[in-house]
């Protein structure tokens, strides 16, 4: 709560900071008569409430972002929200997917690797962590431009330009979600070492409890809680790597628009996105504090 | 000066002890050899125009082709190295003085304004820190020293983090205590007793933040913040961003050129991280033994292991 305070009050500032008059950078691009162009001025200085006192403009901007009311972008002439709902759905789809192929692939990768290293196989050990340690590291625009270049263009496996459908999703989904999800499934190797150098693990052998029964019902709960921990830092890289990744793959959504939006000047759009992708962040960082109460009762001490 | 000798030989085989060691060692002074004399040799080659060539698959005369000005993309991305360098560069210098102070500043203060400091550090450490720096580049004018001061400012909070916690743990120590009884200067204490057990991690995070700065500052001038191209191009004004912005928009055409620029912003962001790991467990070889499972955790000479 404190934080979204915070945020729009720092998105305000950032506003009046722009050298030059917002409103006439803001239709700087606008063609049409005089006449149209005071119109728009005036609708302009409306929108960022520029034609009121600084106290009154600040509370009207909060006003604004309580009631998700946002103007009219400059560029489109279109209620920013119109333009923004049109939007929100590709990313909403992007990060979902992203996150999808996170907890998909370090999930089950993390633990078998884990299960099948503990103690033996060294070369497979040494071969899993630099492979991800590298892999892991890669920027999302980067994987996503050399995805392209191999799954696109060389091996024609995926549509070059959006196609609709799902095959669009797959590979700007894992341009965001591999890099964290190899970092995650180091984390939940070493979790899953620790969870079998357990006593009740071996209780568990000499019951003669499946293995499988052991994996999911002991060592995955176990494992669950700190996956979930570095989540929500993942889900913010996450949304920061759907920024750059929206425009490789020609994908119109928010972050894409922020990008235009900030080159066009068309501040209304790029307050009310960065407000949008800010609060998002932090309600998924609260989430994670809940999600992570719920599934490990002990981190309730600390919070 | 044998025992100095031999400290050093032992510095050195830690640097140079794992294979990531290694490979961050050969990449790092490659990247900076090529930095160097990147320019000079192919600088020209790297803005002459053929606009009889454009966007020419490869060929041995073009290893990654051509662009749409009929330039050479190897050429492109080899010189470009330079001031990807130096904008990575002056981000890192920006960002660890900022950080670096604000975390002294507030060990010094202490209490209160400590808490509220570090839960300030916090916050922003968890937000996205491209989505921050594109908010401060729609503040201040377009161009490549925008984006460096962007940068500079949306990673030094990680700076103040880890001055924050390595020096609030080293002030409480008994030797920093006993530091002050025998009459030494705050500045003293400051300089000889915390931050010489600090800045191990410091150089550590120096060398990763560099690398991560990098590939954020290629981002951006990829989305195309580094300034408009001007009709006559000097190589000055080329790093690997807006080279991969170029490739990308030549996708269709000429896909393989896109290589080039990702595979130095890959290389380079990964080589700086596993430089400073490296260094981090050559300069505090107890960092290799406590960070097993967590994150990498200063131990000092008073705290019992």
């Amino acid at each position: 709560m404190i934080v979204c305070f915070v945020l729009v009050t720092l998105v305000f500032m950032a506003v009046r900071l722009v050298p030059g008059d917002p409103e006439r950078n803001a239709i700087g691009g606008f063609d049409g008569t005089e006449q149209q162009k005071e119109e728009a001025l005036a609708r302009a200085r409306q929108d960022l409430h520029l034609d009121r006192a600084l106290p009154i403009q600040y509370l009207e901007t909060l006003r604004s972002a309580v009631t998700f009311d946002f103007g009219t972008s400059f560029q489109t002439q279109q209620p920013v929200t119109t333009v923004i709902g049109d939007r929100i759905g590709s990313t909403l789809r992007l990060a979902l997917a992203g996150t999808l192929v996170i907890f998909v692939v370090a999930l089950p990768l993390g633990m078998i690797v884990g299960a099948l290293t503990n103690g033996r196989r060294r070369a497979l050990d040494v071969g899993f962590s630099g492979i991800t340690g590298f892999l892991g590291s890669v920027p999302p625009y980067v994987l996503g431009v050399v995805l392209v270049y191999l799954f696109a263009y060389t091996f024609d496996w995926f549509p070059r330009t959006p196609a609709g459908g799902w095959t669009d999703e797959v590979l700007p989904a894992l341009a965001v979600g591999l890099g964290p999800a190899l970092l995650l499934a180091r984390v939940v190797r070493v979790e899953t070492l620790g969870v079998l150098g357990q006593d009740y693990m071996r209780t568990a052998r000499s019951k003669w409890l499946s293995p499988v029964r052991v994996y999911l019902r002991d060592v995955l709960p176990n494992v669950v809680a700190p996956a979930i921990t570095i989540g929500g830092v993942l889900f913010s890289s996450l949304i920061g790597g759907a920024v750059v990744v929206e425009s490789i793959f020609n994908r119109n959504g928010l972050g894409r628009s922020l990008i235009e939006a900030i080159q066009l000047g068309d501040y209304p759009l790029v307050q009310a996105i960065a407000l949008i992708l800010g609060v998002t962040v932090v309600v998924v960082n609260t989430l994670v504090d809940i999600a992570l109460a719920a599934v490990d009762p002990r981190t309730m001490v600390r919070t | 000066m044998s025992r100095a000798f031999g400290r050093r030989k032992r510095w050195l085989a830690t640097l140079l002890g794992t294979p990531t060691g290694v490979a961050g060692v050969v990449l790092l002074s490659a990247l900076v050899i090529l930095a160097i004399i990147g320019p000079p040799i192919w600088g020209d080659a790297a803005v002459k125009s053929d606009f009889l060539r454009t966007l020419r698959p490869p060929s041995p005369a073009h290893p990654l082709g051509t662009n749409g000005s009929g330039q050479d993309n190897l050429a492109r991305v080899l010189v470009g190295t330079r001031l990807s360098l130096l904008m990575a560069a002056g981000a890192v210098a920006i960002s660890a003085s900022i950080g670096l102070l604000s975390g002294a500043l507030l060990v010094t203060v202490g209490g209160r304004t400590q808490r509220i400091g570090a839960t300030v550090i916090d916050t922003w450490l968890g937000f996205p820190s491209i989505l921050l720096s594109v908010l401060i580049i729609a503040v201040l004018e377009k161009g490549r020293g925008a984006i460096v001061i962007a940068i500079g400012l949306s990673i030094a909070p990680f700076f103040a983090r880890i001055t924050l916690t390595s020096a609030a743990s080293v002030v409480g120590l008994d030797y920093v205590a006993a530091g002050r009884l025998l009459g030494l200067s705050r500045r003293r204490i400051a300089s000889r007793y915390v931050l010489g057990t600090i800045v191990d991690s410091l150089v550590v995070a120096v060398f990763s933040m560099f690398g991560q700065s990098l590939i954020a500052i290629s981002a951006l001038t990829y989305l195309g913040f580094g300034g408009a191209r001007s009709g006559i191009e000097s190589w000055t004004s080329i790093d690997w961003g807006s080279v991969l912005n170029d490739s990308v928009r030549n996708f269709r055409d000429q896909p393989a050129s896109v290589l080039g620029p990702a595979i130095a912003i890959a290389l380079a962001g990964v080589a700086f991280g596993w430089f400073g790991d490296a260094l981090g467990r050559s300069l505090n070889p107890r960092l290799t033994v406590r960070s097993i499972g967590g994150t990498p955790r200063l131990t000092t000479p008073g705290e019992t292991a």
